[in-house]
């Protein structure tokens, strides 16, 4: 009961560093509106008919048919945003191979990026060819305006 | 926790806490912070995406156990009232074995249908939500036991094809 399309596909939608958090939030998501099945079935004037709940799911999947084309790969749009979290505002400078590993923030040495496999690495490799620098965030906030949604294009 | 903390801890003098600061300090930092949960929402398309896959899966989530949960009950009230059907437990827990037989050429399928091409699995699992969602349409309006264990059947291959 758990091969299938959308379960293979939606946590490649959530950017690397928090694919876990967005894993846990859709399955959550999910058992939630689950609890709302056996109350339609039972309590829902659908219940008056056995049909009822049949043509509600019915209903529901047909409804949903549109969503999944506005599903976005979020790899595409720009590099996870754990890279730079770390970095902070004195460090703004020529991008390295080195100060994407490390970087020192309010005195600890964090490890941040190249680590979370092949694709990122390349992202990152492609930032240093292309001089791509990312400002720092303010308040674990990032400034989104620094790297264009469209910069792969 | 700096130094000083450590070795007020270590001293054994350090000032009491109440359950509600020790709770504040172990959620305060690190991941119980909600900065996972923010970097989601980050960018506007970023939100926009993942409101989309959380209310996919809701519905998903609402829709699927919908049909399952209650299918043993539909089955023998459906088989009950369409006249020609057999409503006894041999006739139930057959359309019941029909159903789950069906489901599993459907996972195949899904998987042939990713490959194809300027398609891919967004197109896959669109079409088969909707045929999904046709035949459990269709399986409502069934009137015979013939009608009622083909549409389950073809319902069953193609929901479990895209979702669980």
């Amino acid at each position: 009961m758990s091969d299938g399309v959308l379960f293979g596909y939606a946590p490649e939608l959530f950017p690397t560093p928090s694919r876990g958090t967005g894993d846990a939030l859709v399955a959550c998501c999910q058992r939630v509106f689950g609890l709302f099945a056996p109350i339609i079935a039972v309590y829902s004037p659908a219940a008056d008919n056995p049909d009822g709940p049949v043509y509600t799911s019915g209903a529901i999947y047909l409804l949903y048919v549109q969503h999944y084309y506005h599903c976005t790969h979020t790899d595409d749009l720009a590099p996870p945003p754990s890279c730079f979290y770390y970095r902070s505002k004195r460090e703004v400078g020529p991008l390295s191979k080195r100060s994407l590993h490390q970087t020192q923030v309010e005195g600890k040495e964090r490890t941040t990026g190249l680590r979370d496999g092949s694709t990122n690495t390349s992202l990152y490799l492609f930032m240093i060819r292309f001089k791509i620098d990312l400002l720092p965030v303010q308040d674990g906030r990032i400034r989104s305006h620094h790297f264009p949604e469209n910069w792969l294009l | 926790m700096n130094e000083g903390e450590i070795q007020e801890m270590k001293s054994g003098h350090g000032k009491e806490m109440t359950s509600w600061q020790l709770v504040k300090r172990a959620t305060s930092g690190g991941m119980m912070s909600g900065g996972h949960i923010k970097a989601l929402f980050s960018t506007p398309r970023l939100a926009f995406s993942t409101s989309l896959i959380t209310l996919i899966y809701g519905t998903l989530g609402l829709a699927y156990p919908l049909f399952y949960a209650f299918l043993g009950t539909y089955l023998d009230l459906k088989l009950g009232a369409v006249g020609t059907g057999d409503n006894s437990v041999n006739g139930v827990y057959g359309a019941y074995v029909y159903q789950a037989a069906c489901g599993i050429p459907g996972s195949f399928l899904a998987a042939a249908m990713v490959e194809i091409p300027r398609g891919g699995r967004k197109f896959a699992m669109a079409f088969f939500t909707f045929a999904a969602g046709l035949f459990l349409i269709g399986l409502t309006q069934s009137k015979n036991a013939i009608q009622v264990n083909a549409l389950t059947c073809m319902a069953s291959f193609f929901s479990n094809a895209y979702c669980t």
